[in-house]
């Protein structure tokens, strides 16, 4: 692993004299702060970083050239600030979801940066993520119309419709001037068909107090299993993702309920992608995951070796492993990681239907790939 | 476009004091723009009842200095102000629709 990457981990979990000592090793201290960005951890290092330094650990701040912790101090700023505009963005859109009687179930983002990271500006969100019953879908659209929110493309008209676009098409995604983006959602679980129900989801939803407004978030359980798909979606090649799920542990610590969230698991099939989730989350992050759910969700061997195989787990370990492109996460995880063999042909004929037909899929898929590969050649 | 008489900073901008730092958060741009310490007590006298001079005045109490020897230091932090946008306008509505940023 490069010095650089080796680092940012430490820095991250707070381990600052490590930290000290791989910066010592380093010959492109250059690369750091672009290197924090990309990982989204830039304002979490800065925190750790000045948390470390202004008290009596005996390191003094100069230890690290003004080039690295410049940057990231900015990021911070910038983080701590914008998610004081989105308290308030989401304090009006709950007051307008409330006036046309919708309930909105604020999935992961205020969550992580007002109640499970250490401070508001450590956690980066750039969008509201409002899960709404697909039975409100009318009056969603309303209340995000009463905010001044449009749709970033033209909205589905009947509810049926736009639950299969936010399963098959892609996100439904509102935007407003000077007002952080919306997507909505109608599952939780958003990879793979849609569940015919998430009861499960609402029924454990607990409150979470943002200035003066109270929203509604899912409980610890369901907010777990979310990052741990979240994290699986984007291939790991995020280093926040996998401190989305340190802090979120570190938070409710036994308030979870680790049988309950592996009955979810077996029921998903998705116990090979929770389970790496929650390796590289306490490897890399330093979440404290107990041996439990480890032991009951590892897969075999020939299973581990194909699934860090598939979806690059040495490079996500080094930080090195590589985004994927927006179009292709969602069915990439649920295709090759969850469900049964006929919820995957379901999942297959609805990404079919909703693209227009065979030709305009395979059509599609060509187009993702030689994006890929344009990027590629550019690269070269 | 010239400065306005009495400047208005932007009633949707966020602005704190962060420890030593003083910040200013646009949610239009999605920009954050640090200020030195001059530039941050200009911009809380940009409240649309003060002119440049009243500002200069207001600037040369606070630092205890003459008024010709800050002028500088204001003319430099409206200019700036201005440039990134800063300034309430007759006509700005910064919370109409438009296009967001960024996606996770």
């Amino acid at each position: 692993m490069k010095p650089e990457a080796a680092f940012l981990i430490a820095l991250a979990r707070g381990e600052v004299q490590r930290a000290v000592d791989f910066f010592r090793e380093s010959r492109d201290g250059d690369l750091i702060a672009p290197l924090a960005t990309l990982h989204q951890i830039d304002a979490l290092c800065s925190w750790m970083w000045r948390r470390h330094t202004t008290g009596a650990t005996g390191l003094h701040s100069s230890v690290l050239p003004e080039f690295v912790t410049r940057p990231l101090r900015h990021a911070y700023l910038h983080h701590l600030l914008r998610n004081e505009a989105l308290a308030r963005d989401v304090t009006d859109l709950q007051e307008s979801l409330a006036a046309r009687g919708v309930e909105g179930l604020c999935l992961k983002g205020p969550y992580l940066a007002f109640r499970s990271y250490p401070d508001p500006g450590t956690r980066p969100i750039s969008d509201i993520d409002l899960c709404v019953r697909e039975e409100q879908y009318d009056g969603a659209l309303a209340a995000l119309e009463d905010r001044g929110y449009v749709p970033c493309a033209s909205p589905p008209r009947r509810a049926e419709e736009a639950l299969q676009r936010a399963h098959y098409g892609g996100q439904l995604r509102f935007v407003a001037r000077g007002r952080r983006p919306v997507e909505l959602h109608f599952r939780m679980v958003n990879a793979g068909p849609p569940s015919p129900d998430e009861r499960w989801v609402w029924e454990t939803r607990r409150d979470l107090v943002v200035g003066s407004c109270s929203l509604s978030i899912p409980g610890p359980e369901a907010m777990l299993l979310h990052l741990l798909l979240h994290a699986n979606q984007h291939g790991f090649a995020l280093l926040r993702l996998l401190h989305d799920i340190r802090w979120m542990i570190d938070c409710e610590g036994a308030a979870i309920d680790w049988d309950f969230l592996s009955s979810r698991i077996r029921q998903l099939r998705f116990r090979a992608g929770a389970y790496h989730a929650l390796l590289l989350a306490r490897d890399l992050a330093g979440a404290e995951v107990p041996e439990k759910p480890l032991k009951e969700w590892q897969p075999s061997l020939p299973r581990r070796k194909l699934f860090s195989m598939l979806w690059r787990l040495p490079a996500a370990r080094r930080l090195e492993a590589p985004r994927r492109r927006m179009e292709t996460e969602s069915p990439l995880l649920f295709l090759l990681e969850m469900g049964s063999v006929s919820e995957k042909s379901r999942y297959v004929a609805g990404l079919i239907r909703e693209a227009g037909g065979l030709a305009r899929f395979l059509a599609r898929l060509g187009h993702v790939s030689s994006m890929g590969a344009k990027k590629k050649e550019r690269a070269r | 476009m010239s400065l306005p008489v009495q400047p208005r900073m932007r009633e949707d901008l966020i602005v704190r004091q962060v420890e030593e730092d003083f910040v200013v958060y646009d949610p239009v741009s999605d920009r954050t723009s640090l200020l030195n310490l001059s530039a941050a007590v200009v911009f809380e006298l940009c409240d649309g009842t003060r002119t440049k001079s009243d500002i200069a005045a207001a600037l040369a109490e606070t630092f205890n200095k003459a008024r010709t020897d800050v002028m500088g230091d204001v003319e430099v932090a409206l200019d700036e102000f201005k440039r990134q946008g800063f300034l309430q306008t007759e006509s700005a509505d910064p919370r109409g629709p438009g296009p967001g940023s960024g996606t996770e």
